[in-house]
């Protein structure tokens, strides 16, 4: 049996009345798609798990709830972090829109294009205010002249000390480095505590020795570009280091950044140079057995006048296909008016002098008062595409000397030639 | 006589007709594995090789052939050779540790005497832990500051041992890791071959009146040997693998000395970033260990 068709379902009239209508709704549909095109629904946020990640999760509902638009964060843990936003980036699929990343790492991802250049956003934006960062700080970010990255934190090396120990042996906070070890020799010759730690760890020394080479008055190269890190300077420097060993714990000598701040915070030791961006460590009572008597001062400077800066960048990769929701994203997190937000929700300290001097972060965590010093006369690790390689043959050599496997002279010798092949110079 | 000839030729055209059709469902029902095998090892490992003649590198978007560059800078670079001597360091005591211990506890384990469940449960348990696990476990029982092995020799008035900041201490803590876990893995092999031995030839030989120490020079071992071989050489391959015990515990210091090869293939592809060059000492890797696998079938045979 045939089924009937139906004539006449819709007359005429109905039909042209039901077509506009349907023609009018496409229309706003189609309307609101394109609002929909111009203002993302959501953006992607690749972050390293840190105190700094957690404070960030925690402002995203607020950002969410002001803009409208859904923040979904992904993370991977920072051993892994960079390499999958390398491959991401080669990829080109705009994968992630906003991303954190290790300073070490601008050089890298600026040299291949892989972020995009902030500058205009910063020029163009009225609540972040760059001139609210002095200028190591504003230069963080830069490679070659461009503003890949902000600053997501400033953690510069400073001085952490036990103040009832300091007070108990009438030490006071050491201007210089020779002052520094007479302070550790005091307070290891008092037999109550160990004199000091830092960390030696072939995979983190480099950043220590850096610093004291250039306290030392030396570099990685001169200024023609050759690799000087076997002249005077750096023999004095790394001699430092050795002389730092007798006072120091015994398994200082593996010990990473971690590491000693575990050792500085569960045993008696009277100093440790370290990043301040362990304070959230350091000073919370549940985490350090010393918590209330710790405080933080500048480094001593030596010669060069230069305060080692570390600290995580934030930044737009340049495949993002929602660059200006990711930059409304950062401007509103990172603004004068809302950093301080994000420092009380628990990350670590940005050095804008607006924070370094206010009062009330100030009275809650008094180790920012250090940040101002330290970000004036502060200096960045050298913004070099291959620096995971140099920072390994420098890390490597420099324990091999720690460790008595080699003199200083031949293990700096060692480093030099490896150097040169790696920097080509 | 006619009719026979065409039965008969009927019967081969089938039979042969059989055989193509089981050749070509085996082939049907091997299908799945060589397609998992193809994606998951065949092509990677194209990919790995390919990418070993390349100037290819997470800090390089725009990657060419290189030729056998690669390679060449790897054996004139002298981290190599340094991982090669740690690697062999390691292997060769590894070796000479636990294939005698595993043996002695697999003879042990094999007499079943009184406790012997209790004590092959004991054994084993190492083997059960994640590597990781074991590394992170070790190293803070070996920290001179606050570990348990050097507050123990404290305990009687004995020197501390630096065992991860001296170079040939760290060594032989990685040694001894290894062998803290793996040797299990070596005596439950043994213990299966002894347990297959035929009774036949070793009470032939009790009643020859050879002692026990003869039974087991001239009679268990021989018959044990394949067995054995087949230990040596899947331990000789996993100890050029060993990675996470040297990445926890060490990190391949103090400076490289406890570098091997394996640790230094991921400083390659994830510290220098050179994915390139990680991939040509992968392939290195590979055909270095290739002997030791054409060995080990040549022994299942």
């Amino acid at each position: 049996m045939k089924t009937k068709h139906k004539r006449g379902f819709l007359s005429s009239k109905t039909s042209i009345t039901t077509i506009s209508i349907l023609a009018v709704s496409s229309l706003i549909v189609t309307g609101c798609a394109a609002t929909a095109a111009t203002k993302p629904s959501s953006i992607t946020v690749f972050l390293i798990p840190s105190p700094t990640e957690d404070a960030i999760k925690a402002r995203i509902p607020a950002f969410e709830k002001e803009s409208g638009i859904k923040v979904q964060v992904i993370d991977a843990p920072y051993d892994s972090a960079h390499q999958k936003m390398l491959l991401s980036f080669q990829a080109k699929k705009g994968s992630y829109d906003v991303v954190q990343f290790d300073n070490p790492f601008l050089a890298p991802f600026a040299s291949q294009n892989a972020l995009a250049n902030l500058d205009p956003y910063i020029a163009a934006s009225k609540t972040y205010d760059i001139a609210d960062f002095v200028k190591p700080l504003r230069d963080y970010g830069k490679y070659s002249g461009h503003t890949y990255g902000l600053d997501l934190s400033t953690e510069p090396f400073v001085l952490w000390y036990r103040t009832d120990i300091y007070s108990k042996l009438g030490l006071t906070v050491p201007k210089t480095w020779a002052q520094y070890l007479a302070n550790a020799k005091k307070i290891q010759a008092s037999g109550d505590a160990t004199g000091q730690v830092i960390a030696n760890n072939s995979s983190v020394n480099s950043w220590w020795w850096l610093q004291f080479v250039w306290s030392f008055g030396g570099d990685l190269t001169n200024a023609s570009g050759k690799v000087i890190v076997n002249n005077a300077a750096a023999v004095q420097a790394t001699d430092y280091m050795k002389s730092l060993l007798p006072v120091s714990p015994k398994s200082a000598i593996t010990a990473t950044g971690d590491d000693a701040t575990t050792l500085f915070t569960t045993q008696n030791i009277g100093q440790m140079i370290n990043y301040s961006g362990y304070a959230p460590i350091i000073l919370d009572p549940k985490q350090s057995k010393f918590a209330a008597n710790i405080a933080a001062a500048p480094i001593p400077l030596g010669k060069s006048n230069i305060t080692e800066l570390t600290g995580w960048n934030i930044g737009i990769p340049a495949d993002s296909k929602k660059k200006d929701a990711a930059w409304q994203f950062l401007d509103w997190l990172l603004s004068k008016n809302n950093t301080p937000k994000l420092i009380q929700a628990g990350a670590a300290a940005i050095g804008r002098t607006s924070i370094v001097h206010n009062a009330a972060l100030l009275k809650a965590s008094p180790y920012i008062a250090a940040l101002g010093p330290a970000a004036i006369t502060g200096r960045r690790l050298p913004a070099l595409t291959n620096w995971g390689q140099i920072s390994f043959q420098i890390g490597t050599n420099v324990q091999n000397i720690l460790s008595g496997n080699a003199s200083t002279v031949t293990g700096l010798n060692t480093l030099a030639g490896q150097l040169t092949t790696t920097m080509g110079k | 006589m006619r009719l026979q000839q065409k039965h008969s030729i009927e019967r081969s055209h089938v039979a042969v007709l059989q055989r193509i059709r089981n050749r070509f469902s085996g082939g049907v029902y091997l299908l799945p594995a060589w397609m998992l095998l193809l994606a998951v090892v065949l092509i990677p490992m194209l990919f790995s090789l390919r990418g070993s003649f390349t100037n290819a590198s997470l800090l390089n978007t725009n990657s060419h052939y290189v030729g056998l560059s690669n390679y060449t800078q790897i054996f004139h670079d002298s981290l190599f050779w340094q991982a090669v001597r740690t690697t062999m360091l390691i292997s060769g005591i590894s070796l000479f540790i636990q294939i005698p211990l595993g043996f002695f506890l697999a003879v042990l384990l094999n007499m079943e005497l009184r406790g012997t469940a209790l004590l092959r449960t004991g054994i084993l348990m190492p083997l059960l832990l994640t590597p990781v696990a074991v590394g992170l476990m070790w190293r803070l029982m070996m920290n001179i500051d606050n570990g348990v092995i050097d507050g123990t020799l404290h305990m009687f008035g004995l020197p501390a041992i630096n065992w991860l900041g001296d170079r040939h201490a760290a060594i032989w803590s990685v040694v001894f890791v290894d062998s803290w876990q793996n040797t299990a893995f070596v005596m439950l092999l043994l213990l299966a071959g002894l347990q297959n031995i035929p009774v036949s030839p070793v009470e032939a030989a009790r009643v020859d009146g050879a002692t026990t120490f003869q039974i087991y020079r001239h009679v268990i071992l021989p018959l044990l040997a394949p067995v054995a071989l087949v230990v040596v050489m899947i331990r000789i391959i996993e100890s050029v693998k060993l990675f996470d015990f040297i990445y926890i515990l060490t990190s391949g210091g103090p400076g490289t000395a406890t570098q091997n090869i394996s640790l230094l293939n991921f400083r390659y592809g994830f510290t220098f970033l050179q994915t390139a060059q990680a991939a040509a000492l992968g392939i290195i890797i590979a055909l270095s260990l290739t002997p030791m696998y054409l060995l080990w079938r040549k022994a299942n045979r």
